[in-house]
């Protein structure tokens, strides 16, 4: 993002975590206020980043290994006679998926626990610091008028 | 006048050339393309490039290409002339290019056609170059700036028009299927109040499930996901669809569907959302959910929960 621009800048989603990664803008005059929104959304970022990628590689690693058990106890390869990547149809995968979730049960409820928190946190600054600028222009507007 | 009579034949295959260029990709073609380049203008730059992966590029300049392609202005005629004497040898292009400007005014009946043609084509690929640009300007960096102009479009996805607009059709269905003459203020103000509650629920809804979304391929295009709104913009938006559709209802048609709406709204966000995590049965909560406007339809005209 270019060095002039006044506003937090969005980018392409992530390899692993499928998130989109925030540059925050640091304003000049941040009021203390601001800076909190900003360091909590900075490591509300860095956590959802860390457990994502985390997931979703233990994922794909686990699904990877389900189909190739899988098909060897069929008695198939990982690639047919076409070099088509052979895929177990979906009654299968259920269990592969059902496993998956009942494994990380406590994990995903400990992040959705987080998540909502963190959420309703950064929501809730987001909305002190867009009072607190709006005074402000009121304040000014006052004193110039 | 031989330029005339040999820009003639190539005139259809003017069309095909670029199709042809395309489909096989012939790659020995760019020096030639890259010589003209040099000596053209900006616009047969750009049409040139149309055949590489320039495709941004394309889009902008495609749409300029056809704009100017109504009126018949000499610029947009010599990128053609020049794309004609590519399908001859590199001689004759040597000698037709000065001899161009004149025959211009001369052979401005065929230039029309090759327009129309070019035009077809250039649309056809717009449309494709369009999706292609579509999704490169996805990876790219974007600034995190509320766009007032695209904020109706980036509404109705925070609030899932379609799916609204279809709770709505089902909440009216509800109303018509009540034994009482019809209502037509009652029944505007109810498919009204209903709307506003469902766009509020579905925001809230978006709002919950940023970072779950953006895993999936179905929701990974939703515009928090994106960052083209802010969180704080959502629920604003959300309480002001709730509150007036919820006091629209409650004062407007009557206290029974005002709360049942409420109530509609608080299952969808504050059950099925988080229960979506944790087991299966919030299928049967997403189901009454989607219950419950028909029924709203009801208590709407009738005013009670009683059956007929």
């Amino acid at each position: 993002p270019p060095a002039h621009s006044r506003y937090d800048w969005i980018g392409p989603p992530d390899k692993h975590s499928n998130l989109r990664p925030v540059i925050f803008y640091v304003p000049p005059e941040e009021s203390p206020l601001e800076r909190r929104l900003r360091e909590t959304r900075q490591e509300a970022q860095a956590c959802d980043q860390r457990f994502w990628a985390r997931h979703n590689r233990a994922f794909c690693q686990e699904k990877e290994e389900f189909i190739y058990s899988r098909l060897k106890a069929k008695g198939l390869e990982m690639r047919d006679e076409t070099g088509q990547k052979a895929t177990l149809n979906a009654e299968e995968m259920a269990d592969f998926y059902k496993d998956f979730l009942s494994k990380n049960f406590r994990k995903h409820m400990q992040y959705n626990r987080d998540w909502y928190k963190r959420n309703f946190t950064i929501t809730f600054l987001m909305g002190q610091v867009a009072l607190a600028r709006a005074l402000r222009w009121l304040r000014w507007k006052k004193k110039n008028v | 006048m031989s330029a005339a009579r040999c820009c003639s034949p190539p005139r259809a295959l003017a069309g095909l050339f670029v199709w042809r260029l395309k489909s096989t990709g012939v790659w020995q073609i760019p020096c030639q393309f890259v010589q003209l380049c040099h000596t053209a203008n900006d616009r047969l730059i750009t049409f040139q490039y149309f055949n590489f992966l320039r495709r941004m590029y394309v889009t902008q300049c495609n749409k300029d290409l056809s704009q100017r392609a109504k009126p018949k202005s000499n610029s947009v005629a010599s990128p053609f002339r020049e794309l004609q004497q590519l399908e001859q040898e590199k001689k004759v292009i040597h000698k037709i290019r000065p001899v161009s400007p004149v025959h211009l005014p001369l052979s401005e009946a065929s230039m029309s056609n090759e327009l129309r043609e070019m035009k077809s084509v250039a649309q056809t690929e717009d449309s494709v170059a369009a999706v292609r640009a579509e999704a490169k300007g996805d990876r790219q960096w974007k600034e995190m700036k509320l766009q007032l102009d695209d904020l109706p479009g980036i509404l109705a996805r925070l609030s899932k028009i379609k799916l609204t607009a279809l709770v709505v059709s089902t909440a009216s269905a509800g109303f018509a299927m009540a034994p009482v003459p019809f209502d037509l203020t009652c029944f505007l103000l109810a498919s009204l109040g209903t709307g506003l509650a469902s766009c509020a629920a579905n925001s809230i809804n978006q709002f919950f499930e940023v970072p779950f979304d953006s895993n999936m391929n179905r929701t990974k295009n939703r515009p928090l996901v994106r960052g083209q709104i802010s969180p704080l913009l959502a629920v604003c938006f959300a309480a002001s669809c709730g509150v007036p559709g919820i006091t629209l209802l409650t004062l407007g048609v009557n206290p029974l569907t005002g709360a049942l709406g409420a109530f509609n709204i608080f299952l969808y966000t504050c059950c099925y959302t988080p229960m979506k995590r944790m087991s299966i049965a919030n299928t049967w909560v997403g189901a009454v959910v989607g219950a419950i406007p028909p029924v709203m339809g009801w208590t709407a005209a009738t005013g009670s929960l009683d059956a007929g």
